[in-house]
């Protein structure tokens, strides 16, 4: 999809938002990932402590389980060997302090125990209940030994028999206890260990997160970057190329001209410039539209870069292209790209289903003798363009001395025909129209301009510059009531036809001039004829026909002029009730010769007959003509076989004395 | 540990001259055992408890003695051994572990019952039979070692 616009180049509001996001996305989320790795590390943390702790517990629950052992088995002991002394017949204190060291390491076992059941990890799995029933068993057994020690070795030596089972009992349990509890610690570290391991997997993962969130800040970072890098490109290429073709413009090429000009000075190389246009572009877009016009742009812009194989094209608005050859032998290969050009753009266009015919017209300049900047290297391109329009379209011209001079002169008359009406340049001449059978029934008013050093300048030259530069607009005032003037004051009440311009359609009040004209000049609005040209129907009709309608409305008949040259559609004379058509002079000259131009006057005329329109038939230079003519039924007739364009003294005998009145006036002063 | 102990006894035991000569039968025993019972219906346990007692008494020959328990296992008479007197011996157990107090007091009305105890004469760890005759809530007991 090309750009069609600024905005396109430019980052949205929205798109700026959007781009927020997702640079704000990746850090949010490595924040939130840091802090699950420091929940995690305090969970594991927690995990690893408390199985510590628990393990540090069921340590110390072992270790109390052992201390009973051991005391146990020293009470036992002891008592034993209380009763071998006793049976020995040792002396009694020291039997006694045996019996009493035995009862102190049964008390320390009794309190091993108690502090064995008293830590929390020992659980219903652990036998301490059994082990404390074995050793109260024990314990009455061991006392009921000790009281027999000093008395009845034999009668303790049973009881210690009988206690030395549940001594045993005791110790068997003690053992299981030891044993549950180092299982249990087993189980403890082996959970512990897992738990460790798990956590520093999710750790492991939560960082391996977190070192990718880092490379996506990183990575978003870097592409926020490249966007702006690449807005920047794109509003870099958008001053340097066209919105809507993406072709490089104007700044562009005057750049690439610029480089082109001061290498090939240094090289002393030639290169080329082309001005292109598209012929009857503007028909286009007025038939058309502006959409399929600009359709029609990109569609051409795409041809002309396939056609350029590598010349560098640029457009400079509207249909305006230009390509540069900087390489090459130039003539030979201008000619030969101009001819790949004609040949790109000789299939129709095909856009919404429109079928659009579109020829380019060339202009070429070669650098560096077509000029001596770039500037009037262009230039001089453009005039060999106008050259080749003014040719007929659909061809190239290659710029030359001469029509750098014409062109130059065509400014300067433009510059002068500011002057013609102020100095008085401006003039009429009048060309009669007369009926079939010859009668003069009128004069068409057709204006001069006397150049003071020029001298006289027929109109088919300096009208176009006229219009050009809008000069047209107070000249057509000019000859209007200039024709009006004089039209008023011939005795013969002939008829008067003025030529309208289609500038004076679409700038100021043309029906108001009109009336003006007839009111200033007392000229009879019946004796007022008002040619226009197809011209002035091509655009906006309906404003046309508007206008038309309030001068005729004024009593003022209209005539279509030219007939039969350009569109000659029959819905603009079905649209509006044109008084008279005008047949063009070209086909009349020709009718003799030409079979096909004859055939066009037989059609006009029936047609004409048809809507009940007089037809006038202009440039009847012979005898013959006229007796065609005469046999087509045409109604009039206008040409140098009925009269050239003249001064009007020069007709003063026709149009009576009034005329030739203020012509020896004129004359004598 | 009842290795150690059986070690120790055996030790003990060896030193002391055996004196088998007169040694009492489970007959005599049991003999004993019934005259004392009688003297204890009738003449109560007071008077009866003393003569058992009595070492030059006529319930002591040798080897053979009379000594009897209450129902619970407490000794209220010992003719052999004067320590366990008032002691409950209802826990103690013989050499193998053997609870001869309390297959004793379990007897309704007489009966043996045979466990290892030390010959107060030849001062030897023997098998011993008793005769067991309870007298109301008295259990008269009187044995002989089983030596040689």
């Amino acid at each position: 999809m090309r750009p069609t616009s600024i905005s396109d180049y430019m980052m949205t509001p929205l798109s700026k938002i959007s781009i927020a996001w997702r640079a704000l996305l990746p850090p949010v989320l490595l924040a939130v990932v840091m802090v699950g790795v420091v929940v995690l590390f305090s969970i594991t943390y927690r995990t690893i402590e408390r199985g510590n702790t628990l393990s540090m517990r069921t340590g110390l629950a072992i270790e109390q389980a052992l201390h009973f052992v051991d005391e146990l088995h020293l009470g036992h002991t002891a008592l034993y060997r209380a009763v071998s002394l006793q049976s020995q017949g040792v002396e009694h204190r020291i039997v006694s302090d045996k019996v009493a060291a035995a009862f102190t390491a049964l008390d320390k076992a009794a309190r091993a125990l108690d502090m064995l059941a008293s830590i929390d990890v020992v659980a219903d799995d652990v036998p301490v209940q059994a082990t404390r029933a074995a050793f109260e068993a024990y314990l009455t057994s061991a006392k009921e030994a000790a009281n027999f020690v000093e008395t009845d070795a034999f009668v303790a030596a049973m009881y210690l028999n009988g206690a030395d089972r549940k001594f045993l009992d005791a110790q068997a349990n003690a053992s299981a206890i030891g044993a549950a509890l180092a299982a249990r610690r087993e189980r403890i570290d082996k959970d512990a260990a897992a738990a460790l391991a798990s956590a520093l997997t999710r750790i492991g993962t939560a960082t391996a997160i977190g070192i990718l969130l880092s490379l996506a800040v990183a990575t978003s970072f870097a592409r926020i970057v490249t966007a702006q890098t690449s807005a920047v490109a794109r509003i870099a290429h958008m001053a340097h190329h066209d919105a809507l073709t993406g072709l490089p413009n104007r700044t562009t090429f005057n750049e690439n001209l610029v480089s082109v000009f001061e290498s090939t000075q240094v090289s002393g190389k030639e290169f080329a410039v082309l001005c292109l246009d598209l012929d009857r572009f503007k028909e286009i877009n007025d038939v058309f539209g502006h959409r399929i016009g600009d359709v029609l742009l990109c569609r051409a812009s795409e041809r002309l870069i396939s056609a350029a194989q590598g010349a560098f094209v640029a457009r400079l608005g509207g249909d305006e292209f230009v390509l540069v050859v900087s390489e090459g032998r130039q003539l030979a290969d201008t000619e030969a790209l101009a001819h790949r050009i004609f040949t790109a753009f000789a299939d129709e266009f095909e856009i919404d289903g429109h079928r659009i015919r579109t020829g380019v017209s060339i202009g070429v300049a070669v650098g560096p003798n077509d000029g001596t900047d770039p500037a009037t290297i262009v230039g001089n391109a453009d005039a060999a363009l106008y050259r080749a329009k003014a040719d007929g379209r659909g061809t190239i011209r290659f710029f030359e001395a001469e029509m750098d001079r014409q062109l130059r002169e065509k400014r300067a008359l433009q510059q002068d025909l500011h002057m013609a009406i102020s100095g008085q340049q401006l003039l009429l001449h009048y060309q009669p129209l007369a009926t079939i059978a010859g009668e003069i029934i009128g004069f068409e008013a057709l204006v001069r301009w006397r150049h003071p050093a020029r001298g006289l300048i027929p109109p088919a030259v300096f009208i176009p510059l006229a219009e050009e530069n809008g000069a047209i607009i107070a000249i057509g005032e000019w000859i209007l009531r200039e024709a009006c003037r004089e039209a008023a004051s011939w005795t013969q009440k002939l008829n008067l036809s003025v030529n309208l311009s289609p500038v004076q359609f679409l700038q100021g009040d043309l029906p108001r001039l009109v009336h003006a004209a007839l009111l200033e000049s007392g000229l009879a609005a019946n004796r007022l004829e008002l040619e226009v040209t197809e011209g002035v129907l091509i655009g906006d009709h309906n404003r046309t026909f508007s206008i038309l309608r309030r001068i005729k409305a004024l009593g003022v008949r209209i005539a279509m002029d030219d007939f039969g040259t350009g569109y000659s559609s029959l819905s603009y004379l079905h649209s509006f009730p044109f008084d008279k058509i005008k047949i063009d002079r070209a086909f009349v000259s020709d009718a003799e010769r030409n079979a096909q131009s004859a055939a066009i006057i037989r059609a006009v005329l029936g047609l004409a007959r048809g809507l009940h329109l007089p037809v006038v038939a202009e440039g009847v230079e012979t005898v013959e003509q006229l007796a065609f003519l005469a046999r087509e039924d045409c109604d009039e007739v206008q040409g140098y076989l009925i009269g050239r364009p003249c001064p009007i003294s020069d007709y003063a005998g026709i149009v009576g004395h009034g005329a030739e009145t203020r012509h020896e006036i004129a004359m004598v002063s | 540990m009842a290795r150690i102990l059986t070690a120790i006894l055996l030790m003990w035991l060896t030193f002391v001259p055996a004196q088998h000569a007169l040694a009492a039968t489970p007959e005599q025993a049991k003999a004993m055992a019934e005259r004392a019972a009688v003297y204890l219906k009738k003449y109560g346990p007071e008077k009866t408890f003393a003569a058992i007692e009595d070492s030059l008494g006529q319930f002591r020959d040798h080897d053979l003695y009379v000594f009897v328990h209450d129902t619970t296992g407490l000794v209220v008479a010992h003719g052999g051994y004067a320590t366990l007197k008032g002691k409950n011996t209802i826990g103690l157990t013989d050499i193998d572990g053997k609870p001869f107090v309390k297959e004793i007091v379990s007897i309704k009305d007489t009966g043996w019952v045979n466990y290892k105890w030390q010959n107060p004469v030849s001062k030897g760890l023997e098998e011993k039979l008793v005769y067991v005759i309870r007298v109301g809530p008295y259990l008269v007991c009187s044995g002989a070692y089983k030596s040689g």
